[in-house]
Parts: C-alpha cells; structure tokens; sequence
C-alpha cells in the first residue's frame, strides 16, 4: 500500500498537508500519534471514504479507479465506532460481510469469524443489547469474514482498523491485535490506528507518528518510540521504560506471559 | 451513543428468522389472496363474485348490475388498493432504510405534501383552463399534477441536500420538513381561493379513498408503482449494509451514492403515484414495516417482499372496514388507517422513548 502526497480539506481546513504513507503486506503498521493529529482521517483516506487529494494504491492498483465491489474484495474496515439502526442479531450482522465479500457461500465463516473474536455462541443475540466491547467485536468479525483469507490470487489483502481496541477490556485488546498478527502472518497488510502506545510497541511492525496532519516520523516501534518523540509530539516529559518512584501498581501488556 | 432496545423478548435466533421469513411471505400471500376474495365479495350492493362465477360457468351473461359492480367498481378498486398498499408499505422500508431511523416515511420528507400541492392545485386551478384542455385530460388531471408535484418535491429535496454527489441524510431530513411546510403553505393559500364544491372535493382527496378508482387510474398508477415496487426488491444489500452507516456500506463494496438516489426515485415513483390517485392514506408505511420486523427481524432481503404483500393485504382490510362500517355511504379510508395506525406510532415512539431517548 502506498499513499503519496495526501492532501484532505474538510470546511476548507486543511487537515492533512500532503501525507506520505508506505505499509506492507505481512506487517502490521500502526499509525499513532496526539488527537487530532489526523490518524483517523488518514486512515479514512487510504480506505477511499473520505475525497484526497494526491494518490493512494492498493496493490499496485490506484483507489479511486476501483468500483466500490472491488476494493471491498481487496480490503475490509473497521470503524472506530458503528451504530446499527435496526434490531440486528448479532449473526445477521457478520453474514452482511459474508454476502458482500469474495468469500461468498462458504455459510460457516460468520460462525469461525465470532469465534475468532471469542464471540462463539453469540450469533442469536441481540446486537443492540450488547456492550460497546462485544459490538466492536461483532463488527470485527463481520470485516474478518470479508476478507477471510488474508490472500488471493496470490495478492495480499488489507485490514484497516481504526482504533479497534478502545473499548476493549485487556484480554480481549490482546485478541483482537492477536487477530491482526494473524492476519499479518498469512501475508495480509494491516493497518491500525492506535492510541495505546504499549501495545503498539508489542505488535507493531512499524509505527507512523502523525502530528498537526503531517507524518512526523516513522520507524520500528524501537526506533520511533523513544522520550524525543514523547516530548516533541506529545508534549510531555515522559522517560520511556521507566519504573515509577512512587508505589503505584502499573499494568504493561509487555508483561504478558 | 449505545442504542440499547430490549428486544430480547421477542427476537428469534437469525437462522430462524430467515425460515420464518419464508414462511411469512407465503402465509402473507394466502392473505393477500383471501382478504382479495373478501375484498371483491363485500360492498353495499348485492352483487355476489359466486354468483358471477355460476353465470360465468354455465355461459350466462352477468346481469348488467353485477358487471357493472364487479367489473367496474370492485375489480378497480381491488387492484388499486394492492397497488397503493404496496407502494405505501416499500416507500416505508425504503425510506426507513435510507435515514436508518424506523420512523421515516415519505410524508415526513415531504414527498406527501408535494403531491398533494399538486393534487390540490389542479382541483383548483384545474377549474379556469379552457374547457378544451379539460376535457382533454379529464380526471387524470389531478393525478398527473399530483405524481409531478410528489416528484418536484424529491427533485428540489435532492438539489438542496446533495454537495458534490454526497447526499446528508440530516440536511435532507430538515430540508424535506422545510418543503413540506411550503407545499402546505401553498396549498393552503389555494384552498382559501376555493369554492364550496373545491372544498368538498378537497376534503375527501385530503383524508384518502380508493372511492374513485377507475380503470384509467388504475392504468396511470400501475406502471409507475410496479417499476417502483419491483426495482425496491433490488436494493436490500444496500439498505442491509447502509443500517450500519454510510461508510460502512462503502467499505462493504456497496454503492452507496447510486443506490441513494436509486432509493430516492423509487421512493417519489411509488408514493407520487399513490397519493395521486389515493390521496392522504398514513400510516400503513411506518405500521407495516415495523410489525414485520418484530415477526421476521430487519433483514431488508424479505422486509421488502413481505412489506408489499402485508402492506397490500391491510389497505384492503381498511378499505373494507371504511366501506361496511357507515354502509351505504363510506368513510375515507385515510381515517380508517389513522386510526388503526396513529396508536401502533405512538407505541412505537413510547418504547423507544424509554429505551433510546429519541
């Protein structure tokens, strides 16, 4: 996936100014950086949501030249947040992704997609009634059973994932990023929007610092996430991999046995 | 913003619900078939469809009566009341569809009040064309210039919501109350220059009745409702895929600008052609959808089938009812279908009232 010189006005405010943005297949990308910095709507851009100018391509293949069926074959997405209008059961909603995707008629993938977001057993309920976590899961396996295998034809397919673990109690945070490795392992891209940086610096591949709607930088998570960038991106004074002084217990994924 | 609805009570497992779903529309086409018998067999006159059929069977002629009551009053007014149902039932789930929000109807954007403008206009100024055009176009003035004026208001609504070929759902609604308030203002500037027949004519147009069906209204509505109802049939991915949002049925492979406006034409042809020749029927738009998806869940793929055939099935129910209640004369079906509809509205609008906040 390459994306150059993005430029996306929204009120004829610019909010991002001619944005470069390279992710491969087999890696997770994440995308981090302040609110407001233009991660979300980047990632809106490279999804072919939002009008940008500049140029954005799949696969070797331009976006805006794609008819909508097309780029769904090649990429799913997941919204930070999705409100459903109707009382959709919680099956009826991943099989919308089955219906629309390549993989249509294989009927088992709606039922393998919720357990692969520990969601088995979920299928007759009432998405409305569940919580803002177990929705976000819904709609993860919907976009999972979109783009099920993570290549085709020979040609890598794209999750872009905006900021899916907000509402995630820890464990399921490491199921659903476990999710994306996985995708990533069988050759798939992945792209995610994060805010956590510890669990970026766990399952990220590589990290794209965003600030003021410009790529401030980008690297490995060992190169890029260092007291610099917390101070000249954040604002903030904060040492990196330091215990505190006070006796405060802290809770760090890396921890994760 | 976490919609919580407890439905809990009545939804049934998905997997179900698609079998249940057909099964209903085959249990709704057995009623569309019956209360269509009924339909034919009930009126204030005598004449019976059995009687008919005996005659028709042994090679007798109908009585001029019974054809007269059969061929040219019931049969009209049968078909016209499947084709007004059904047109009013899928404009309903369409535009349901399209504002994700279950209580959108094309009154509400103001398509009714535009073909009513049009409806009222030539009732009344209908009266000072010269005698040669009139009878030219006859009666099917009024619905012509009620189908134009339903599709003028959509036309209009679409120019002011839409920017750069994105229509917002928001503007569209705010514009459609907006246009609904002119074409009322409007009218009501025409009915203050009606006379006393105007008047009468205009209060029984306004309250709804398949009263006047002929044949030639049935022929200039058919066409217009059928391509309607039928190209409706087509668009249930994309209303599936739109309930979770826009964007989300864009990321899905759906798209969404040219099923809008598909959404949109759909929904001028069905309802411009039913107020013109029905005029204000409510109400069956928002009931009947919403009891189907109590029964068979939300899935746009068997709402809309099965929203034509209920949606059909309860307008000749209401009609029978606004025939037989005050026999010989009758009441304006709209009064009928108010009645039965306003309280299934408000009951709507008190559960989610306690559950959405909306």
């Amino acid at each position: 996936m390459k994306a150059r010189n993005i430029c996306v006005k929204l009120r004829r405010k610019e909010i991002l100014h001619g944005v470069d943005f390279d992710a491969e297949p087999g890696k997770v990308t994440a995308i981090i950086g302040p609110n407001g910095s233009g991660k979300s709507t980047l990632l809106k851009a490279l999804s072919g949501e939002i009008q940008a100018s500049g140029h954005v391509s799949l696969n070797g293949r331009d976006i805006s030249g794609l008819k909508p069926w097309q780029l769904a074959a090649m990429r799913g997405v997941l919204p930070q947040a999705s409100t459903v209008a109707f009382p959709f059961t919680v099956m009826e909603i991943v099989r919308l992704g089955l219906a629309n995707g390549l993989a249509a008629g294989d009927d088992s993938l709606p039922s393998k997609a919720l357990a692969h977001v520990d969601l088995a057993g979920f299928e007759d309920r009432s998405y409305q009634n569940l919580s803002g976590g177990e929705q976000q899961r819904v709609q993860l396996a919907r976009v999972l059973t979109q783009v099920w295998e993570a290549t085709y034809n020979n040609q890598p397919r794209w999750l872009l994932l905006d900021e899916p673990v907000a509402s995630l109690d820890i464990a399921h945070q490491f199921t659903v990023l476990g999710v994306a490795r996985e995708f990533a392992a069988q050759g798939g891209g992945v792209v995610v929007v994060m805010h956590d940086l510890n669990l970026t610096a766990m399952f990220a591949d590589q990290v794209c610092v965003m600030s003021d709607g410009a790529v401030w930088g980008s690297g490995t998570p060992a190169t890029i996430l260092n007291n610099h960038t917390m101070r000249q991106v954040y604002g903030i004074d904060l040492p990196i991999s330091t215990v505190p002084t006070a006796q405060v217990p802290f809770i760090l994924p890396q921890a994760m046995q | 913003m976490t919609l919580v609805m407890d439905h809990d009570g009545l939804t049934v497992p998905a997997r179900d619900r698609r079998t249940t779903a057909r099964r209903v529309t085959l249990a709704l086409l057995l009623l569309l078939g019956l209360t269509s018998i009924l339909s034919i067999s009930v009126g204030a006159s005598e004449a019976s469809v059995r009687a008919a059929i005996v005659d028709l069977v042994n090679g007798r002629e109908m009585s001029d009566l019974d054809r007269i009551v059969l061929w040219d009053i019931r049969l009209p007014r049968l078909t016209m009341g499947v084709l007004v149902g059904a047109a009013l039932a899928v404009s309903g789930v369409v535009m349901q569809g399209l504002f994700r929000n279950p209580l959108a109807d094309p009154g509400i954007v103001g398509i009714s009040a535009g073909a009513g403008l049009g409806a009222i206009s030539a009732i009344i100024l209908g009266a000072y064309l010269p005698a040669t055009i009139l009878a030219w176009v006859g009666n099917g003035l009024v619905a012509v210039a009620a189908f134009l004026g339903g599709w003028t208001s959509v036309l209009l609504l679409y120019r002011v919501s839409t920017r750069r070929g994105q229509t917002s759902v928001a503007t569209m609604l705010l514009a459609g109350i907006a246009l609904g308030a002119l074409s009322g203002a409007v009218s009501g500037v025409l009915i203050y220059m009606a006379d006393d027949q105007q008047l009468r004519d205009l209060t029984f147009w306004g309250m709804g009745s398949l009263a006047g069906a002929t044949w030639t209204k049935v022929i200039t509505a058919a066409p217009i409702i059928l391509i309607s109802v039928i190209v409706a049939q087509f668009l249930a991915r994309a209303l599936n895929g739109m309930a979770m949002g826009e964007a989300v049925a864009h990321h899905m492979g759906i798209p969404v600008q040219r099923s809008k406006n598909t959404a949109i034409l759909a929904v001028a042809g069905a309802t411009g052609a039913a107020v013109a020749v029905s005029g204000g029927i409510g109400f069956i738009g928002i009931v009947v959808p919403h009891l189907l998806r109590l029964a068979t869940g939300p899935d746009h793929h068997r709402l809309l089938m099965n929203s034509a055939l209920l949606g059909a099935s309860l307008l000749l129910c209401a009609d029978m009812i606004s025939r037989l209640i005050v026999a010989p004369a009758e009441l304006p079906i709209g009064i009928v279908t108010a009645i039965l509809g306003a309280p299934v509205f408000l009951w709507i609008l008190l559960r989610r009232h306690g559950t959405m906040g909306m």
